[in-house]
């Protein structure tokens, strides 16, 4: 997404049982499509995506052609996400 | 049956238990993909025995696990007629950059394929076609035709499929894992007879022509040129 880097801040941390609202200001003519969000505390940032902190944003237009909009009328999301863990015997994750 | 808690989040609160479930032997249920499924949900959604690419539950639960999961859900199914366009909207939500293929499938295999088995690379790159036609949230000029994507870390592309394949065939989207062989992350199943939308170069051209101020082509502005000079002590001519 085309934001601030004063807005998309990668140094405040929100802990445990906190709750945070972040404000982004996203210009008027933003270009439609696929973007995504996720957690951008640095050195976590992995982590935290492991775990599911992400998601789709669709940016759309009101201008687009007719066969776009047709062809993505049936478009489907596809958040591809990347998972390593350890499991034991018991199917749960040791550490 | 096989759980693992490893605290993916359920995005999706509305209905977190529906859908996607299949026990081995039956058909996997259909694609979902307005929610996105918890650790716990994908158990229930994969044979135990071969879940993570045809390995068995006992060696991989001796070893570190990696899996690529689609909304959050295991080896999921998109059901497309033949030479139907169908566009995939994709997002690499992860730190490392993915290699993604496309892969042919025998629908008599798709239960054990489904979960798990893997593919050689000679086996890739047939059955579907590929077009990207944005990336990073920008259309191209023109769809561009390719065998192989590269997905890096946070990367978007908008790609557009046509499977040729008949009805008794399927096609992964397959990316790498273990041992050089291919590990399906989404599967395409071809059922009934479409009709390709054509060419679509002439309308995404007219999209190129629409970007936004921030996406403007500055190079030939002289003004940000001289500024660019001044501030950055680039050299100039």
């Amino acid at each position: 997404m085309h934001v601030s880097p004063q807005e998309d801040d990668v140094i405040t941390a929100v802990t445990g049982g906190t709750m945070k609202s972040y404000t982004y200001h996203i210009p008027a003519d933003h270009a439609p499509g696929m973007h995504w969000y996720h957690s951008h505390f640095h050195g976590a940032s992995a982590v935290h995506m492991q775990s599911g902190m992400v998601g789709a944003i669709l940016v759309q237009s009101s201008s687009l052609p007719t066969i776009i909009n047709t062809l993505y009328s049936t478009a489907e999301l596809a958040v591809l996400s990347y998972h390593k863990f350890i499991a034991d015997t018991y199917g749960e994750c040791s550490r | 049956m096989l759980t693992i808690h490893c605290g993916f989040m359920a995005i999706d609160g509305v209905n977190p238990t529906s859908d996607c479930r299949a026990t081995p032997g039956q058909a996997a249920a259909a694609f979902n993909l307005a929610k996105i499924h918890s650790l716990d949900e994908i158990s229930l959604l994969s044979d135990p025995s071969t879940f993570l690419s045809g390995y068995t539950l006992a060696t991989t639960l001796a070893n570190f696990t990696e899996v690529y999961l689609t909304n959050g859900q295991w080896q999921p199914i998109v059901t497309v007629a033949q030479y139907q366009s169908k566009v995939l909207r994709m997002v690499n939500a992860g730190a490392s950059t993915m290699k993604l293929y496309m892969v042919p499938i025998i629908r008599q295999r798709r239960d054990r394929l489904s979960r798990g088995v893997t593919m050689s690379f000679a086996q890739a790159n047939k059955g579907c076609t590929m077009n990207i036609l944005a990336a990073d949230g920008v259309f191209f000029a023109a769809p561009r035709n390719r065998s192989t994507i590269y997905l890096s870390a946070g990367a978007r592309y908008d790609i557009m499929f046509e499977c040729s394949a008949s009805d008794n065939l399927m096609a992964a989207f397959g990316s790498v894992l273990f041992n050089k062989q291919i590990h399906p992350i989404v599967i395409f199943a071809v059922s009934g007879t479409g009709s390709s939308i054509g060419s679509l170069t002439s309308a995404l051209a007219t999209i190129a022509a629409t970007r936004p101020a921030y996406l403007a082509d500055q190079s030939s502005i002289s003004a940000v040129s001289t500024l660019m000079c001044t501030t950055a002590k680039v050299r100039c001519q």
